[in-house]
């Protein structure tokens, strides 16, 4: 049995419940619990999220690398405003002073009359990023300038990385890219990679008491496991002790003799599945060894607003 | 025309629309927490001909704990978005998961019969 010190951890806890964390590749902005994302297009290098309450569209997160040129970082803004909300109204965008730190060129364009789209650009400092807030304003608020954009923030490149969208949260170590996502309701999953060699996978289902009903967590994790039979070997699996979670199980799975040509692929695989009973979910987690495993079972879930009562 | 179009609703209509159960289904609840569904089966315009279906012929469906909640939620009085915030707050499921699931499972109950859709009036226009 494995039993892995989870004391270290620490939870994240959103201080206010009716507000919810994204943070995707890189950024990371706190929006109303209703708000999710709808549509996710993109890499790190350019990419958007349209995010939607029940109703309609509310906020459009957009980013791009910014244009290599000698201009200046106000002028590579004031550029992307024209190009965004054309020379009139560009003119009448302010630079903006509400934004969250790390974006010193930035600017602010307000509709005057409602309903209409409020837009705010900015260039990272941290990543040259262009970043753009593209707000559906249905009346006259002040949402985008006081509620959202002192929350936006780009995460500095220390030693792991923050992922947060829908009901997953992660981190996961610097270097890793987003490789894959798939979101479906109730079975979520964002996969990482940095080289052949180094996969991370973290897999969310929900909720816990109806999968566990369908079929128990080793089970899970052999349906997680199975699609590496080709190459890998699989070992025992053993119970996994975590604190913080009901129960859990883990297995390694070995590189196949066989597998000689496919040599850029990981050695090893370690693979877990855990009960997390709190927030009522299954978490299946892949890595190249234990280590990361356990950094990965520690924070997934840092996102997660505290229950209504607790 | 050959084919009869169905009414088509925006999201907004589809949002505010009270699915209401048909009256003739039976509920058998299951031990796993979910039960089945009996309905009388409706043949096609032809079929009752063609398949000789017996008088009192009932097709069933097995629904699980979620889709049971969402049944029982079908009462006429109870909106489409009632049903997607009651959905998530039961199931501590975010928002957009509980739309997209029960959005989907509302539109396969109306594929097959089972359910039908009170919209208003004042929707539609």
């Amino acid at each position: 049995m494995k039993t892995i010190d989870r004391q270290s951890s620490v939870r994240h806890r959103s201080p206010d419940s009716g507000r919810q964390v994204l943070a995707w590749q890189g950024l990371e902005l706190s929006v109303p619990r209703l708000w999710n994302a709808v549509k996710i297009e993109g890499d790190f290098r350019a990419g958007m999220i349209l995010l939607a309450d029940l109703e309609s569209a509310r906020l459009g997160l957009r980013w791009a690398t910014a244009p290599k040129s000698k201009r200046s970082g106000t002028e590579i803004v004031n550029a992307a405003m024209r190009e965004e909300v054309g020379e009139l109204a560009a003119r009448a965008a302010n630079p903006a002073t509400a934004a969250a730190g790390g974006f010193t060129s930035q600017s602010l364009f307000v509709d005057p009359e409602p309903p209409a789209r409020d837009v705010w650009i900015g260039l990272s400092d941290v990543s040259r990023r262009l970043v753009q807030l593209s707000y559906q304003a249905k009346t006259r608020d002040g949402v985008l300038a006081h509620d959202l954009l002192p929350t936006l923030a780009e995460q500095t490149g220390g030693g792991s990385q923050r992922w947060a969208v829908l009901d997953l949260s992660c981190e996961v170590p610097a270097g890793l890219m987003l490789h894959s996502h798939h979101l479906s309701a109730g079975d979520l999953r964002l996969s990482f990679t940095e080289s052949r060699r180094r996969r991370i996978s973290v897999r969310q289902i929900g909720p816990a008491t109806l999968a566990l009903a369908r079929q128990p967590l080793e089970k899970w994790l052999a349906a997680e496991v199975a699609g590496h039979s080709r190459l890998y070997r699989s070992g025992a699996v053993t119970r996994l002790r975590l604190e913080g979670f009901e129960h859990g199980c883990r297995q390694t799975l070995a590189r196949r003799r066989r597998a000689f040509l496919h040599r850029a692929l990981p050695v090893q695989i370690a693979v877990c599945g855990l009960h997390d009973a709190a927030r009522n979910r299954i978490i299946l987690l892949q890595a190249e060894n234990d280590d990361v495993l356990q950094q990965l079972a520690r924070s997934v879930g840092w996102a997660t607003p505290p229950r209504v009562g607790e | 025309m050959m084919l009869k179009r169905q009414p088509s609703l925006s999201h907004q209509q589809a949002l505010s629309a009270r699915p209401v159960r048909l009256p003739q289904a039976k509920l058998e609840p299951l031990e796993t927490g979910g039960a089945k569904l009996k309905a009388p089966m409706r043949p096609p315009r032809w079929g009752g001909w063609l398949f000789r279906i017996p008088e009192g012929a009932l097709k069933s469906f097995e629904l699980d704990e979620i889709g049971l909640f969402v049944w029982n939620c079908c009462d006429g009085r109870t909106s489409v978005k009632q049903i997607i915030h009651k959905l998530s707050k039961k199931y501590d499921l975010n928002l957009r998961e509980a739309e997209v699931s029960s959005l989907a499972f509302l539109q396969t109950l109306a594929k097959k019969g089972l359910i039908g859709m009170e919209v208003d009036d004042s929707a539609k226009h």
